[in-house]
């Protein structure tokens, strides 16, 4: 055949294919793959701690796994648990410095390998840092670009060192962050804290008319553990611990700054208004005589209305949805009959207006932090009233009042409609 | 066909020279026989002289040094002498003896033709020769091409002509089941290495006169016989005539399988991909012609080769027709993840492990690092070493004799399997992404399509070793493109998938049922897209709605059976039709203009098609 040439370049088919060739044997030579890290050449950190260090500097606590103590590499020479010696499932390292990213990199004189954010799950911030304003520590994880916006938010409590909770050893995930993360998985059946994720708690701090929460950690005590087994906490595998750590709790700030908690009953609440209700277990007491009744809620759906009287005043109406079904009653009732049915109907919506109430008056009338976004739904309501009053918002709003509505519904009570009855 | 035309086709590529008039007699003998090379053109300028002991010392010339020529002199009843050539092994000796030498030596003893110079020629071959298949000769090149094929020469003196008679006896494999195409549903008849066996194994599954077979030799010195198999009438001619154009242009020593033909006719012959296809089964032969391609059968190799073969044929094998349609379709879709899994399982796993450990889920990315916690090479180092340990154990075990193949097997799995990670020199999930990388390479039914699989693998690695992610995308796209670009005889190599066929990606990611499927492959059969009549979906007697109830019912009712667009298409698919008319008297035209009157008419078709359908 003939060999053309090309027009443009003057180059034969075949030659041009051997210049594509050298050009990509070029390639082999250049000093590329700047960013190549090998996966066991990483530190996978799966906690950071932030606390306060002495002379104003921040203390920055990383928990490090080490992937042969969990995975046990080839299986051979596997160490139980969290136990001591060379195959720890991991490491906790800490350092200080003026900000948590001078820490992080002082922490790397100690550390052979690349620090790396990618797939770490718990922030926890120490309470007394949240006081002073949480603001300037965001920002190292807002830039970041390996942090990601998934990371769960904690707060540590005053009284319980972050150390020791990062630190708390336990049988059933090897990793304490891992176990943190376990417990906040399971969030929905607990309802004791409202949590955010770092991308949530960010957005929330950036948004006006809307104040940001996030869960609390501590520790508590262990009511497992017998009395006399008190003194021992060493944490071997198998054992159960004096102290056990403890999600709990919700952390209110006002602006970036931490004003007050929640506790188990008001986050309840604050839960209700953000509609995140769904398994959480409501027990109510049907009447003096006869006992409790325990629903779940399946469904929980709230609403914030607001609406302006012509005479400028404020009324939020908060709705809620509930729907439910009867988990455990405690003496006879028979379900099976609409009064009894609709009485605990009642009763939960009752119920589920007080956990309301109680959040609503700490933190409208006390802790004066706007954290269920009334200002913000006012604006979307009413955008120019919204703009008159944004400056004096801080005033205004706990004086506002609110009307709450529950609607509670139970179309399910479980296998049985009536109670085993005592023969008598 | 004649032998005669195929002997014409045999050396059609050389140009025809005059031929002497004058030189009745051979031409000059050389001195030296066993020195001078004859060749075809010589050989074709020699003709049978009337004498006979010219043309014995002529035959004796040209086979001087073989030991296999048998040349036997005889004589016909008392005094005509006559000879017979053939090679020995070539042809079944005991028909040379029952059916030539026999009927000519005995019988004539008692026969009343009047010999003595001047009996018949035609007699001999009419009367006496009992074999069915004889042919009269009168130059060298025919003689030889017949002899060297099997055929005995019986020479008579005073005839400046031979007669070639079919005698061939040469043994050849049995027909057995094949072994690089198995399954589980469907003939288990296999080609075998000799052309006729093949071609009437083909025969056997098309019973039509329109199922053509035609001859050409190819190879100057082998002289190798092929044949265009196609159907009349089905085939685009354009893609025909390409194909023998494309036949007739190969000059070469010698064809010993298919593949030489393959590389020489192939569409772009830099391209990794194979643009041909070649099977060992007779049924996906028939299946390919039913759908207007063109089979080439090649003597001596039981690989024949189907174009034009687009990606998507190569992904499928003929037991995804046999088997029902909802099992087909699940193990199409195993084959394309598969497909998927052999060219990219590595190099995704590279670039994740090197680049992207934010990719994965932690749990994984743990063990993924606890498996590679103390390996001394990077990802993409480990992965090539596995790579060519695996491509060269599957080597190794195809090469050897079979008693110690299993020995490398063993020495396989202990040294890659067990030894290899407890040394710690490669990681345990290194292993298994080799392992299925492996497996899924072995699930690609079209062999050729798998080597490049394999191939391309490599680049792959190294892309994704250097770029990461990017470098992967990079390649796919690469490839991709490269395959758009790609044509198979005039069909793009994507098709239908793009350019997008609506019918014929019925037969792409799923197999639809063959009731769903009536439309040929569009960009190979364009003129006539139907393979079946319409309405076939089996469905119960629905006697009192009509339409697609029992046709005998429906005739009382005076309902039609079919609607019209259904009856229409139905009286178009009628046997004879299927041999277009309109395009007959197109043959002399260029291959543009007919493509062009084609795509006319086929959009006119389509267009009535869609019409039909609306109503």
């Amino acid at each position: 055949m003939i060999r053309k040439k090309d027009a443009s370049t003057g180059f034969t088919k075949r030659n041009k294919l051997l210049s594509i060739g050298l050009v990509l044997l070029l390639l082999l030579l250049q000093s590329s793959c700047w960013d190549k890290v090998e996966v066991e050449q990483l530190a996978i950190v799966m906690a950071i701690a932030v606390d306060k260090g002495e002379n104003g500097l921040v203390r920055t606590t990383v928990q490090v796994i080490n992937p042969k103590g969990i995975a046990g590499g080839t299986g051979k020479n596997m160490a139980g648990g969290g136990g001591g010696g060379q195959n720890q499932a991991y490491r906790n390292i800490s350092d200080h410095g003026r900000t948590i990213f001078e820490a992080v990199r002082g922490m790397q004189s100690n550390i052979p390998r690349e620090l790396y954010f990618s797939h770490n799950q718990v922030v926890i911030i120490s309470e007394e840092l949240a006081r002073e304003g949480v603001a300037k520590l965001m920002d190292f994880f807002d830039r970041n670009p390996q942090i990601r916006r998934n990371n769960w938010l904690l707060i540590s409590k005053r009284d319980a060192s972050q150390y020791e909770i990062i630190n708390a050893p336990n049988p059933l995930e090897i990793v304490p962050a891992q176990r943190i993360v376990g417990i906040i998985k399971e969030k929905e059946r607990s309802t004791a804290y409202a949590i955010n994720q770092l991308g949530d708690f960010l957005e929330l701090l950036s948004c006006r008319g809307v104040d940001a929460y996030t869960a609390g950690i501590g520790l508590s005590p262990n009511m497992a553990v017998a009395e006399s087994d008190q003194n021992k906490n060493t944490g071997s595998a198998g054992e159960s611990l004096r102290e056990d750590v403890n999600v709990t709790q919700t952390a209110v700030f006002r602006d970036d700054r931490l004003v007050g908690w929640l506790n188990e009953r008001e986050s309840r609440g604050l839960l209700w208004i953000k509609g995140r209700m769904s398994n959480a277990s409501v027990t109510v007491e049907y009447d003096q005589k006869h006992g409790n009744v325990s629903v779940e809620a399946l469904q929980g759906k709230g609403k914030i209305k607001p609406v302006v009287t012509r005479e400028g005043q404020i009324i939020m109406n908060i709705d809620v949805k509930v729907k439910g079904s009867v988990s455990e009653v405690d003496t006879f009732i028979d379900l099976s009959k609409p009064e009894n049915l609709s009485r605990v109907e009642k009763k939960l919506a009752q119920e589920i207006k007080e956990d309301i109430r109680l959040a609503l008056e700490k933190v409208q009338r006390e802790y004066k932090a706007d954290v269920f976004g009334f200002g913000e739904n006012l604006y979307r309501h009413y955008p120019g009233y919204w703009h008159q009053v944004a400056n004096r918002w801080g005033e205004i709003y706990p004086e506002i009042e609110v009307v709450i509505n529950v609607k509670a519904e139970i179309p399910r009570t479980g296998l049985v409609s009536k109670p085993i009855e005592m023969a008598k | 066909m004649s032998n005669k035309t195929i002997l014409k086709k045999l050396l059609g590529f050389i140009p025809k020279m005059k031929r002497p008039v004058a030189s009745k007699k051979p031409s000059a003998i050389p001195d030296d026989p066993v020195e001078h090379i004859f060749n075809a053109g010589e050989l074709e300028k020699m003709e049978v002289d009337g004498r006979l002991d010219v043309n014995i010392d002529v035959l004796r010339a040209v086979m001087a040094g073989n030991s296999d020529f048998v040349l036997r002199e005889f004589s016909i009843g008392s005094d005509v002498r006559a000879a017979v050539a053939f090679i020995d092994g070539m042809v079944a000796t005991a028909e040379v003896h029952k059916n030539i030498l026999q009927p000519l030596m005995t019988n004539t003893q008692k026969s009343d033709c009047g010999f003595g110079g001047t009996f018949s020629f035609q007699h001999i071959q009419d009367s006496l020769l009992t074999i069915a298949d004889v042919r009269v000769v009168d130059d060298y090149k025919q003689i030889f091409g017949g002899i060297l094929y099997g055929d005995a020469l019986v020479l008579v003196d005073g005839h400046k002509k031979g007669l070639l008679v079919s005698v061939k006896g040469f043994s050849t494999r049995n027909i057995s089941e094949p072994i690089t195409e198995g399954l589980v549903r469907g003939s288990r008849e296999g080609f075998t290495e000799s052309l006729r066996q093949n071609t009437a194994m083909v025969r056997r599954r098309l019973q039509t006169p329109n199922l053509i077979l035609e001859n050409l030799t190819i190879g100057r010195i082998s002289n190798t016989k092929v044949t265009i198999g196609y159907v009349r009438g089905l085939v685009n001619p354009g893609l025909l005539k390409e194909v023998k154009q494309r036949l007739s242009r190969i000059e070469i020593d010698g064809v010993m399988e298919s593949g030489y033909i393959e590389e020489l006719i192939e569409d772009n012959p830099y391209s990794p991909f194979p643009q041909i296809h070649h099977t060992e089964r007779p049924d996906r032969v028939a299946e390919a012609l039913m759908a207007g391609r063109v089979a080439i059968f090649t003597d001596n190799t039981p690989f024949v080769l189907i174009v034009p073969g687009e990606f998507l044929s190569f992904l499928q094998t003929p037991e995804d027709y046999y088997e029902r349609y909802f099992l087909a379709s699940f193990v199409r879709l195993i084959r394309y993840i598969a497909l998927a899994a052999s060219l990219l399982l590595p190099s995704f796993y590279i670039a994740i492990v090197t680049y992207h450990q934010e990719m994965i889920p932690t749990p994984l990315l743990v063990s993924v690092a606890a498996s590679r916690e103390g390996v001394p090479f990077p990802a993409l180092v480990e992965a090539f070493l596995m790579e060519f340990t695996f491509e060269a154990l599957r080597e190794a075990g195809l090469r050897l004799p079979r008693p110690v193949g299993q020995a490398i097997s063993i020495v396989g799995a202990l040294v890659v399997g067990e030894a290899a990670v407890s040394a710690g020199i490669v990681s345990s999930l290194m292993v298994i992404i080799v392992a299925v990388t492996g497996i899924a390479s072995f699930v690609n039914p079209a062999f050729n399509m798998a080597i490049t699989m394999r191939v391309l693998r490599f680049p792959m690695m190294l892309l994704a070793g250097s770029l990461g992610l990017f470098g992967v995308m990079a390649g796919i796209l690469a490839i991709l493109v490269h395959m758009c670009s790609l044509r198979s005889f005039g069909v793009p190599y994507l098709a239908p998938i793009t350019p997008y066929h609506k019918e014929g990606m019925k037969d792409v990611l799923i197999r639809a049922p063959w009731w769903a499927q009536q439309h040929r492959p569009e960009e190979i059969s364009k003129d006539n897209p139907y393979r079946m009549t319409p309405a076939q979906k089996p469905s119960p007697q629905k006697n009192k709605t009509g339409d697609r109830g029992d046709e005998k019912v429906n005739q009382q009712r005076g309902r039609p059976f079919r609607t019209a667009w259904q009856e229409e298409r139905k009286k178009k698919m009628e046997f004879e039709d299927y041999g277009q008319d309109h395009r007959g008297g197109d043959r002399g035209k260029s291959a543009d203009e007919q493509n062009e009157e084609q795509n006319k008419g086929d959009k006119k078709k389509r267009r009535q098609h869609r019409v039909h359908k609306k109503k």
